[in-house]
């Protein structure tokens, strides 16, 4: 058996060199850009051999390296590697996204003075979410976790010196440090009841445990007559809806959404990176992995959240005019679908779903940095224009045939037209949402309307971006003789590529998915979760919902597409463009969650900092000053006192002291003899008063 | 008649008493001297007559040891002190070294 370490080793190590080679050679930036370039292709071939290794190999995940980290008494918290066909497949996509982005920076970062700190920060960012895939522990998870969210902080705020850049880096940071509490909120509660943060350790003694009826039964002691300790159980749910906060956070869900649109105010490679591989995913993979940590209820609260955030991701998405907002709003729709996904016990599509929404969206995102590069460098200056505004661009079907060719694969496996990616994973969600309405309620069924009319909604707003982008008028660009570069372009071909459905399946089936079988099931401790979906009920319970969804799907799909191709054949149309229509108004301004963000949360916090602050300065600080007005009378007193008693005592026995010295030295008995005649008769005198006065 | 602690304590008193009166009284050095050995003397047989009625035994008589080695190495300070003084004045009398001199 191959050793998997020393891949799994080599896979981190290579990013580690690519970090620390930085202050070595970052100063020579060619020699370091390439070097990391090539690094992150070697591991990019690493893992793909760890990922051909696990898939050939056992299914069960396996702890391979365990560390003790510290210790206390009997309790002790481990670091370790794990690996499992999860997280094989998961460092491949990473590697695939890290790989083909830093190809792609190579290019398109080659102007910025700060080139080699970029890639040192892509290492990084990289090391960061490949360590969180591998660490078998939840408290190491949380490290990797920060880290990943550091990174994002370093790269979205790369251009620094912009203020709007700072600004976005600094909102996606503290809003993350907002679901950051939760995850803290469930560590503290594994940690208390389950007692171990190593995740087999935890697997053990959740298996162990029991949950009856609003009661979660620990096991105390084991043994024939085991017993138990009774804890409430909504305990549990509060470990689940800590996490459920943490990865509303990182992957950008409803309430906390606010932060991914405002990211794209970093290069555009890493707007790539963050959206497909690394920093949105990371939430995702969280549940995914400690999926048998969520009961029912924090499931069910999850399908809530997902689905609305997947409607109103695509809803917002509308009427944007920056292309990497439009695709940024999709890539909060789309993740609103993967924790849809999970929320409804879809285990397996959701993962699938981040899969093949990394390729397509890290390929979308790359296309899109070409395009803004070819209007950035093909319009006068004079003019002014944003070069990532829709409305400047048009025609660039016939200016970039080829890059045309491959954003269009990633475009339509994002609409989940089928023969792409898109599409079975997308089937593969919308049966399990269809599995868990087919239960009866009308909530659910209304969470499957939502997810029905996203389907809908990604269509058009993606044949929105793509005529205005690539149809139209050509003269614009007709002068202009632009060739592709190879260094910009493979990338975006090669994920365009990989959007391909084939890969995945070679029906349009997708349970005959080889991915999704090889996946397999979810771990499930706790209870049977009502909700939960595998491979098998896929084909079995699903199985009388399947072919609807897949003709509803389908048909949502060329509905939408006959309805783009009326609406926006003619960009007037675009009902974006009339700025106050109120449909255009509340996508524009995402439900002006940044409003309400502002006037609700900010304007808030700074009024009660300002109120705070008053209060310090004026009672506070008054009642301060008091207190030192008061120290200082009592102080003067106290020298008073001091100076006219303490010392005044003092002095009057020194002062008699002198004047009898005075009295007994003086020159009339001034010999020694004479000294000896007064200190005796004192003597006798004090002797006398002491024993007969006394 | 018993000999008791209170002949002793007298005894003492008495020889004290005598120490006190030659420090005070003679003008010579050497006497001041001789003197205050009667004291130190005197405090030995205060020591002496407590210490055979200290149930510890010997504490007082020990101690009374320690001063007749001081009161040695005191003596013989005392009159290398005032060889020293008769050297340099030619007078060891008391009253002409505190008037004259003024060194006492």
């Amino acid at each position: 058996m191959f050793d998997l370490s020393i891949l799994i080793y080599s896979l981190l190590g290579l990013h580690i060199l690519g970090l620390f080679l930085f202050p070595f050679i970052g100063k020579s930036k060619k020699l370091y850009l390439y070097s990391s370039t090539l690094l992150s292709t070697l591991s990019l071939f690493a893992a793909a051999i760890l990922f051909y290794v696990v898939y050939k190999g056992d299914s069960a995940p396996v702890e391979l390296v365990k560390w003790q980290w510290l210790s206390a008494g009997s309790f002790s918290i481990s670091m370790g590697i794990m690996v499992d066909f999860l997280g094989a497949s998961m460092a491949l996509v990473v590697a695939i996204v890290a790989c083909m982005v830093q190809w792609f920076s190579l290019s398109y970062m080659a102007d910025d003075p700060a080139r080699s700190r970029y890639f040192a920060f892509l290492n990084f960012f990289v090391l960061a979410m490949l360590s969180l895939v591998f660490s078998s522990n939840l408290l190491q998870t949380f490290i990797f976790w920060e880290l990943v969210g550091f990174a994002s902080w370093l790269l979205i705020g790369f251009w620094h010196h912009k203020p709007s850049a700072a600004n976005a880096a600094k909102k996606a940071f503290i809003v993350n440090r907002i679901g950051d509490v939760g995850f803290v909120i469930a560590l503290m509660v594994v940690l208390a009841m389950i007692g171990t943060f190593n995740y087999f350790e935890i697997i053990e003694n959740v298996s162990n445990t029991r949950v009856f009826s609003g009661a979660w039964l620990l096991p105390v002691q084991e043994g024939p007559y085991p017993k138990f300790q009774i804890v409430d159980a909504s305990v549990l749910h509060l470990a689940g809806f800590g996490l459920l906060l943490a990865v509303m956070g990182k992957s950008a869900q409803f309430p906390l959404a606010i932060w991914l649109p405002d990211a794209m105010e970093g290069p555009t490679p890493v707007s790539a990176l963050i959206h497909a591989a690394t920093m949105v995913a990371a939430g995702v993979f969280l549940v995914l992995r400690y999926f048998f940590l969520f009961t029912p209820e924090v499931l069910d609260v999850m399908a809530v959240i997902g689905a609305l955030t997947a409607f109103m991701g695509a809803y917002a998405a509308f009427s944007q005019f920056d292309i990497k907002k439009i695709l940024a709003y999709s890539t909060i729709s789309q993740l609103g679908y993967m924790v849809l996904a999970l929320g409804v016990g879809a285990w397996s599509a959701g993962y699938f779903h981040l899969v093949t929404h990394a390729f397509f969206k890290a390929g979308l995102f790359l296309g899109a940095g070409v395009i803004i590069h070819f209007v950035a460098h093909n319009t006068d200056k004079a003019d002014q224009i944003d070069p990532q505004d829709i409305r400047n661009m048009g025609g660039l079907r016939k200016a970039l045939p080829i890059l045309h060719i491959f954003f269009l694969l990633c475009t339509l496996s994002l609409m989940g037209v089928p023969g792409f990616s898109g599409f079975l994973s997308k089937e593969a969600i919308l049966t399990g949402v269809m599995t868990r309405a087919g239960e009866g309620s009308w909530a659910w069924m209304a969470i499957a309307f939502l997810a029905f009319l996203t389907v809908l909604m990604t269509v058009l707003y993606m044949a929105r971006l793509y005529s205005y982008v690539f149809l139209g008028s050509e003269y614009r660009w007709a002068k202009i003789n632009h060739s592709l570069s190879l260094k910009l372009g493979v990338p975006v071909a090669i994920l365009g590529l990989l959007s391909v459905g084939f890969w995945f399946s070679f029906s349009i089936d997708f349970s005959h998915s080889w991915f999704l079988h090889r996946l397999g099931e979810p771990l499930l401790l706790m209870s049977n979760l009502p909700g939960n979906l595998t491979v098998s009920e896929f084909t079995s319970i699903g199985k009388s919902y399947h072919t609807y969804i897949t003709f509803l799907s389908i048909g949502l799909v060329l509905i939408a597409l006959i309805a783009s191709a009326r609406i926006f054949r003619n960009p007037r149309h675009d009902i974006a463009r009339q700025s106050n229509h109120w449909f255009a108004k509340l996508s524009a301004n995402n439900w002006y969650a940044d409003m309400l963000n502002h006037y609700l949360i900010v304007l808030p916090t700074l009024k009660i900092s300002q109120l705070a602050q008053w209060f310090d300065a004026k009672v506070i600080d008054r009642l301060v000053d008091l207190f030192g007005v008061f120290v200082v009378v009592v102080s003067t007193i106290g020298y008073w006192f001091d100076r006219t008693f303490v010392d005044g005592s003092v002095n009057f026995v020194a002062r008699l002291s002198a004047g009898i010295g005075g009295v007994a030295g003086s020159s009339k008995n001034a010999s020694v003899q004479g000294y000896v005649i007064v200190a005796v008769t004192l003597f006798l005198i004090f002797l006398v008063w002491i024993v007969f006065v006394l | 008649m018993m000999i008791g602690l209170d002949h002793f304590l007298l005894l003492a008193a008495a020889l004290f008493s005598l120490g006190l009166a030659i420090v005070i009284a003679r003008r010579n050095a050497v006497m001041v001297l001789m003197g205050i050995e009667l004291m130190l003397n005197a405090s030995n047989i205060n020591l002496v007559a407590f210490g055979y009625h200290d149930p510890n035994l010997m504490q007082g008589q020990l101690f009374a040891l320690f001063v007749i080695v001081i009161a040695a190495a005191e003596a013989a300070i005392g009159l290398a002190i005032v060889m020293k003084v008769y050297r340099y004045y030619y007078t060891v009398d008391l009253q002409e070294l505190s008037k004259e001199h003024k060194i006492v």
